[in-house]
């Protein structure tokens, strides 16, 4: 689906090589600015690469702060996501609202399917702008940090929706909480300075790599998300 | 059935001053002198002064107003204008280099030149980068040089009467309006608003960012260069035929989104219709306010009506 070989971006990645071939939750870790985000740029055609990059079939991009018009219905924003079938003046095909309302049942947002997004909470406006993205109806998602300025019921959550999305689509997240990284990815890419250090199942988050490129060392017990208690409330 | 009531309120601005002006005509000798009927005085006033006069007024308007909400969509800042491209401020340069060469004749036609100058001016600046933020340099950039070098021309200014007829160019008029200057604005103006209009698909998706649009097919280079084009097109012709026209591509689209809709798409074919029942009401009431001898200029009525009533917006909205 994705075949990076030898990619370099300016002031981002050096020589990365990696290859995507099915769907699966793929997480992208490493210190901050070592090289996630220009990684998932690259990858969504937002920069000029050296290198050879290909990629198979339509991505969708969900960039770490997702910008909003405020004023705008949760509905009319999650349209949005299809604006690359759509004409000028064309109204949403049949595909186009079946992916619609399954990217609003899929990441809960009906109930405020006609509010304006800025007056949902920060939570609330993570998954309209997830939403948006699988709208999109992509077989690749790229995600930036999808539980930034989350609280930790909420990053769960988000992370829980991009585990069933993986298994129809490929998707690519960065994402900083290694907890998170380990429990949910079926891969993790260990990215520090532009390179990619490790590369493998979610083991490669228990050993010595995390010292070198962190500095820190797993929990006694190994990493472990929090546990869902009976009564949810996101 | 607001936008009904948009389009029907331009509609009844623009009618009404043809109706009304300094010469008193009844409303039946006004009608009759647009079916080609009644005195030749009337048809005079009405047909050759009157209503290329109001069909002026709405086209600028319109395009202003359309340029105001596109450049708000495509920067995203409501705070943006026509004024931050610079356009408005290189077609007056152009006319008021007309006007010091006392070349009065040219002055619409110098202000198109200097306006697209400005518009390429702009897009060199800019080179192949894109985005709003460059784009907003570029253009205020552009502009105060503009507004140095008139400067420098009035500074310069033979005699006292070539200065005078700036200064009075430069607060915006239709008072001279003519067929001929409608001529000239119409199918440049048109032309810009539909570039405009067109956009606004685009707009809509940019208000995901500029990079989450680039990933929904939108060819930020494209919409960028079609604007600066719209954009120039109706600045330079309005500014053309009317002068400096101050605000109302600053605040139509305000009161539009007040009204009516904050969808980018939207605003910018709504604007075009709002900016031309405001600008025709405007001169309605600069006909209105004007005496013998003591003429108020449009631009200034415009500057005075739209800042407090942009004042007004912003503060009623934050």
């Amino acid at each position: 689906m994705i075949r990076a070989d030898k990619i370099s971006a300016t002031y981002g990645i050096r020589d990365v090589t990696l290859d995507f071939t099915r769907p699966q939750l793929v997480a992208l870790v490493g210190p901050n600015g070592s090289g996630k985000t220009t990684l998932l740029r690259a990858i969504a055609g937002l920069l000029p690469v050296e290198g050879k990059l290909t990629v198979g079939t339509r991505i969708a991009y969900l960039a770490q702060k997702p910008e909003f018009q405020p004023t705008m219905s949760v509905r009319d924003v999650v349209e949005l996501g299809r604006a690359p079938y759509r004409g000028r003046l064309g109204k949403l095909s049949k595909a186009g609202e079946e992916a619609v309302a399954r990217a609003m049942l899929n990441t809960d947002v009906r109930g405020f399917a006609d509010r304006p997004v800025g007056t949902l909470s920060g939570g609330q406006q993570a998954r309209v702008a997830l939403a948006r993205a699988l709208a999109v109806d992509a077989s690749i998602l790229l995600v930036d940090e999808p539980t930034a300025n989350l609280d930790a019921a909420q990053a769960l959550d988000v992370l829980e929706r991009l585990k069933r999305e993986s298994e129809t689509a490929l998707v690519i997240a960065a994402i900083h909480d290694l907890a998170l990284a380990a429990h949910f990815a079926d891969r993790v890419i260990v990215m520090d300075e532009g390179r990619v250090i490790a590369d493998g199942s979610a083991e490669v988050l228990d050993g010595g790599v995390l010292a070198e490129v962190f500095g820190i060392m797993p929990p006694p017990g190994g990493w472990r998300v929090p546990e869902r208690a009976a009564k949810r409330g996101v | 059935m607001k936008t009904a009531f948009l389009i029907l309120a331009s509609l009844l601005a623009v009618a009404l001053s043809i109706f009304v002006g300094t010469a008193a005509i009844a409303p039946s000798d006004v009608l009759g002198a647009l079916l080609g009927r009644g005195t030749e005085t009337h048809g005079i006033i009405i047909r050759d002064i009157r209503l290329p006069r109001a069909l002026l007024a709405a086209l600028v308007g319109a395009g202003l107003g359309a340029s105001g909400a596109a450049l708000q969509g495509f920067t995203r800042n409501p705070l943006s204008g026509p004024g931050i491209l610079g356009f408005g401020a290189m077609a007056a340069l152009g006319a008021v280099l007309a006007l010091y060469f006392g070349a009065s004749q040219l002055v619409p036609f110098a202000a198109l030149v200097s306006a697209a100058l400005g518009a390429m001016l702009v897009i060199g600046l800019v080179g192949r980068r894109q985005g709003r933020d460059v784009l907003v340099l570029a253009g205020v950039g552009v502009g105060a040089l503009a507004t140095a070098v008139t400067g420098l021309v009035m500074n310069f200014a033979p005699n006292p009467w070539a200065l005078s007829e700036i200064a009075y160019w430069l607060m915006g008029s239709l008072a001279q309006g003519d067929a001929a200057d409608l001529g000239l604005c119409a199918g440049l103006t048109a032309l810009g608003i539909a570039m405009l209009i067109y956009l606004g698909p685009d707009l809509r998706v940019m208000t995901l960012g500029e990079d989450t649009a680039r990933t929904l097919g939108v060819n930020i280079g494209l919409t960028q260069a079609m604007l600066i084009a719209g954009v120039a097109l109706c600045v330079g012709s309005g500014v053309a035929v009317a002068g400096a026209i101050g605000f109302i591509g600053l605040f139509v689209p305000h009161l539009v989104r007040f009204s009516i809709t904050t969808d980018p798409a939207r605003l910018i074919w709504l604007s075009a219709i709002a900016g031309a029942g405001v600008l025709a009401l405007a001169d309605l009431a600069v006909k209105g306010l004007s005496g013998a001898g003591t003429q108020l200029y449009l631009g200034i009525l415009t500057s005075l009506i739209g800042v407090p009533v942009f004042l007004w917006l912003a503060v009623k909205r934050t």
